[in-house]
């Protein structure tokens, strides 16, 4: 066997599985027998009173057992719990409304897929339609259309938040000045479909699923309230593989829901898998947002406090996790900056589009995007360089570790130093010299360059959300903070080692890393580490807080392998010590075995240990007994409740990010093509390159969706536009930049064993900014204004000539 | 005169002949997953865009959500599960595997399916633009198809594969 590199990362073993032709994802699986199959009866009107529905032309087909309609639902579960002051009554399925295009109504249930949507398409269901409001400012107006009439409002958040003395220093600034931002509705579109099977079976104890669900499995309590179970009834099986999520799978659980009271209903499993269009407009998406930004600053650049009124558009329901999307960034509310005086009023606001929910970046996207716009436009007003600004305004290696206004705790980080890097990475200063009107006039091109930074948080404090009520209004007796997870390993009879994952992974290449670890601790080779991939809720040890979300596996998931392994390390010195007859501390495992500082010849391979403990069970201590298997549980450490100035350190880590994007603007059909793209992360301690590599790629390719192509469109009257890949543009390998560069600065973090922070989100969320900015820089000197993505030359060419005209008159 | 309701296919699926009576509507897609058992044919949205089911039908890439299984009748098909049989596709595999060029792997066998048309297939030699033109027509959203390309150089570049010699 081939002497083992710790220094050598491991090829892929997600990969290697698809290659065996293992693979198994949810669609794949008939995990019992008797499977039924559902189809979704769905909305066709954006907001409309359901006056009937007649299922019996549905129930006459050959094949069709059950058909599922709100009057059971209503019945038979409760309305989803959302920490919000004004939710509507948000049902797995239409009640008496619905309230936007794709909205359940019905489930058919048949023998099979095509019979189920044959029935489907004969059930009649009598609408009244109703007035629509799909734009967030339409929607707060007082004659706006009412979604849920019981609350008389469309507003389901309205909070407040003040952080140091924004009066004085707006008072005492030389410029102040505003601007409004909107971030689009887009989705980051898992290839792979929500997928359940479910299985409600009065003989069982439980109500089993299979889905494709990562968590955060607080989203299962919130599941178990709606069916009125424990917790305890639920089992929630996740198959190995899972293609892709970036968050929009945390919001399968309202259809579990629905699946689990078809099956009631139809006496059997049912199995249901979403189709894209389905995906498109009834799946989730990352929230839209409207910023009206005010800015303060002094002359020469400081900036002194920002005014920031959040309106965020949650569509028809506030679902959670929502309004993460207000309050998830709360302790980076002030990105990289040292800003000490802030105003949020933050609104979350129901419309008739779909419901909003996590997708990478989710909240950083849409909060940063207009902090970052609007220090360019604080640059250029000053007649400064944009990246100046930033240089100029970043907390500074010596003021590390900074506590900010609004609670977060950045332990460790050199923003100048990673900032620095990005520009010379790009070669920043010598290309703005010649983009926008300073190109060659015969050039075929505007060129444009443009930088963003972020501070990337990972591992949520689930106390963030609690922000959403007032202080008064909180439970003092329902603390939550934190975020924790658990792993356990075993050591076989033959020295095997066995790690059990339970993160739910969906492409971050977990099995991987996991290997890795534990193999570079134990000096063994990672494939002789097996991984058990997935996730059962049903015999493996979970939280609330479990799962694969806001970029945790590297800061807590992986830490919690790390305890784990520390455990099964002292395990064996223990038992080395007590089967060598020598002192612990004189002890050390390297490559395999654990071998003796004092004597050369004294030692035991790891397969010694294992069959000793095993095979001579009742000779052993009593610290010996349990040796073999040990669980490593995570906590995330300096998490806190929010106090009474709404503070709170909202995530448990906090990576950075610093972008340059190089755009070009064809001067005759204003097409956008980026040209050069420069990321450098300190994401630090970085476990498996390729791995780390193909996040920070994948959340450019993210951004750059959102920048220039992806939007999910809705007519004024809440018609969904975009439901196929002919009108949403997914970006493919020819859009992507011709020169990617990545980079690192390493500073681990002491908050995390493995020293690791976030990179699933980074660069997801600053490429939306540096490549808006980018755009903003070429196309300045022809008076137009960037305030709203996707960027698309059609919009370049309404500007342009609404500024024709202007200049003509 | 009833329509005709269901229709046998007779077709080869990775070199194994299979007969299977089916409903005429039944996509190809649906009868190599269901009938066939390739599961590696992955559907990603069902109408032709994203490139996830693709498969060779008499050596040519198809979007098998586009075909019907009636249509097959008479010809051979190949999914991954053909594919890694061969020489050139055990190598396609690793050098995925080792460049990290899938993560959550659903799109991954009709990245795989094309790039093997054109690696078996290219009578000249194939550039940079056969490759973006070939991968280009996929959906991937995990990667930003960097490692892809990277896998597809690499692999040009080996010559393991018939074509391009």
């Amino acid at each position: 066997m081939p002497q083992y590199s710790p220094t050598t990362a491991p090829p892929s073993t997600e990969g290697q599985r698809l290659f065996d032709l293992q693979a198994q994802y949810i669609a794949d699986l008939n995990p019992l027998p008797n499977l039924a199959h559902a189809a979704v009866v769905r909305s066709p009107y954006a907001h409309a009173r359901i006056h009937r529905i007649d299922p019996s032309a549905a129930l006459a087909l050959p094949g069709v057992i059950t058909v599922l309609t709100g009057r059971e639902v209503q019945e038979w579960s409760r309305p989803f719990a959302v920490a919000a002051e004004r939710p509507g009554r948000y049902y797995s399925c239409a009640i008496d409304k619905v309230r936007y295009v794709g909205e359940p109504v019905a489930v058919v249930v048949a023998t099979d897929r095509y019979v189920a949507e044959d029935a489907r398409d004969t059930i009649e269901v009598e609408y009244e339609p109703l007035p629509a409001v799909v734009e967030v400012e339409a929607a707060m107006q007082s004659s706006a259309p009412i979604l849920h009439e019981e609350l008389e409002t469309n507003i389901a958040i309205d909070r407040q938040l003040t952080y140091g003395d924004v009066a004085a220093v707006f008072g005492a600034a030389d410029i102040v000045f505003s601007q409004r931002y909107v971030f689009p509705r887009y989705q980051s579109f898992p290839l792979e479909t929500y997928g359940i099977i479910a299985s409600w079976n009065p003989s069982a104890s439980q109500v089993s699923f299979w889905a494709n669900f990562h968590g955060p499995y607080s989203m299962l309590a919130v599941l178990a309230g709606a069916l009125r179970v424990p917790l305890s009834k639920l089992r929630v099986v996740t198959p190995p593989d899972v293609g892709g999520s970036f968050g929009n799978k945390i919001a399968l659980y309202p259809y579990m829901a629905l699946m689990a009271l078809a099956s009631r209903k139809a006496g059997r499993p049912v199995k249901w898998t979403e189709d894209r269009l389905e995906s498109l407009s009834a799946s989730s998406t990352g929230t839209d947002r409207v910023t009206q930004i005010e800015v303060a600053a002094r002359n020469d650049g400081q900036l002194l406090g920002l005014k920031m009124r959040l309106m965020d558009n949650v569509g028809a329901y506030i679902r959670a996790p929502e309004p993460g999307c207000l309050f998830r960034p709360i302790g980076n509310f002030m990105n990289a900056y040292k800003i000490e005086h802030l105003e949020v009023n933050a609104l979350a606001v129901m419309t008739n589009v779909c419901p909003s929910g996590p997708n990478r970046g989710y909240a950083c996207q849409q909060h940063y995007f207009p902090i970052e716009r609007a220090i360019d436009e604080l640059a250029l007003k000053l007649g400064k360089d944009p990246a100046t600004v930033r240089l100029q305004n970043l907390i500074q290696p010596q003021d590390i570790p900074y506590r900010t206004v609004t609670g977060g705790l950045y332990d460790s980080g050199d923003y100048p130093r990673a900032t620095q890097r990005a520009l010379e990475l790009s070669n920043y200063w010598q290309l703005h010299q010649s983009t926008g009107a300073a190109g060659p006039s015969d050039a075929a091109v505007w060129r444009g360059v443009g930088m963003a930074v972020a501070i990337d948080p990972s591992g949520s404090n689930m106390g963030y959300i609690d922000v959403s009520k007032k202080a008064t209004q909180r439970r003092p007796n329902l603390v939550r903070v934190g975020s924790a997870q658990t792993t356990r390993i075993y050591l076989d009879a033959t020295g095997g080692v066995t790690v059990e994952l339970e993160t739910a992974a969906h492409g971050q290449g977990q099995e991987t890393t996991a290997a890795f670890i534990v193999a570079q601790a134990l000096g063994i080779a990672p494939a002789d580490v097996t991984v058990i991939a997935g996730m059962d809720t049903g015999s493996r040890p979970w939280s609330v807080s479990s799962g694969s979300y806001s970029s945790r596996f590297g800061a807590v998931g992986a830490s919690s392998i790390v305890a784990a392994t520390r455990r099964l390390q002292e395990n064996l010195l223990q038992a080395a010590s007590y089967f060598l007859d020598s002192d612990v501390s004189r002890l050390r495992i390297q490559a395999g075995r654990i071998v003796s500082l004092d004597n050369a010849q004294l030692g035991l391979s790891l397969k010694d240990v294992a069959a000793r403990l095993h095979w001579s069970t009742g000779t052993l201590p009593p610290h010996l007994e349990t040796a073999t298997q040990v669980e490593g549980t995570f906590v995330a450490s300096e998490l806190d409740y929010p106090n009474e100035h709404d503070q709170v350190n909202s995530s448990a880590v906090y990576a950075f990010t610093a972008d340059v994007a190089v755009i070009e603007i064809d001067k005759e059909t204003l097409d956008i093509r980026v040209t050069d793209y420069i990321t450098v992360h300190d994401a630090g301690n970085i476990l498996h390159p390729q791995i780390a590599r193909g996040q920070f790629v994948g959340g450019l390719l993210h951004g750059l969706a959102g920048a220039l192509y992806e939007e999910l469109r809705y007519s004024e009257t809440g018609d969904f536009l975009t439901g196929t890949l002919m009108d949403y543009l997914c970006p493919t390998v020819s859009e992507m930049p011709d020169h990617i560069v990545t980079d690192h600065i390493v500073l681990p973090t002491p908050q995390a064993l493995t020293g690791a922070k976030g990179v699933g989100e980074s660069t997801a969320q600053t490429a939306p900014i540096a490549i808006a900015n980018a755009v903003a820089d070429a196309v300045r000197h022809l008076g137009l204004e960037i305030t709203e993505l996707p960027l698309t030359p059609d919009k370049l060419w309404q500007q342009l000539e609404a500024r024709l005209e202007g200049d003509l008159l | 005169m009833q329509p005709q309701r269901r229709t046998i296919v007779t077709t080869a699926v990775n070199g194994t002949p299979v007969e299977a009576l089916v409903d005429v509507r039944t996509t190809l897609a649906d009868f190599l997953r269901e009938e066939a058992g390739c599961t590696s044919v992955h559907l990603g949205c069902e109408h032709g865009v994203c490139g996830a089911c693709t498969v060779l039908i008499d050596g040519l890439p198809v979007r098998s959500c586009l075909r019907l299984a009636a249509q097959a009748t008479g010809h051979e098909i190949t999914t991954l599960e053909g594919v890694m049989q061969t020489e050139c596709g055990k190598t396609i595999g690793r050098a995925f595997v080792e460049q990290f060029a899938m993560q959550c792997g659903f799109c991954t066998a009709g990245f795989v399916l094309s790039l093997y048309h054109l690696l078996e297939g290219a009578s000249e030699p194939i550039t940079d633009r056969d490759i973006h033109e070939t991968l280009g027509g996929h959906i991937c959203r995990c990667t930003g198809y960097v490692s892809i390309v990277e896998a597809a150089k690499r692999l040009r570049d080996q010559r393991t594969c018939r074509g391009n010699s």
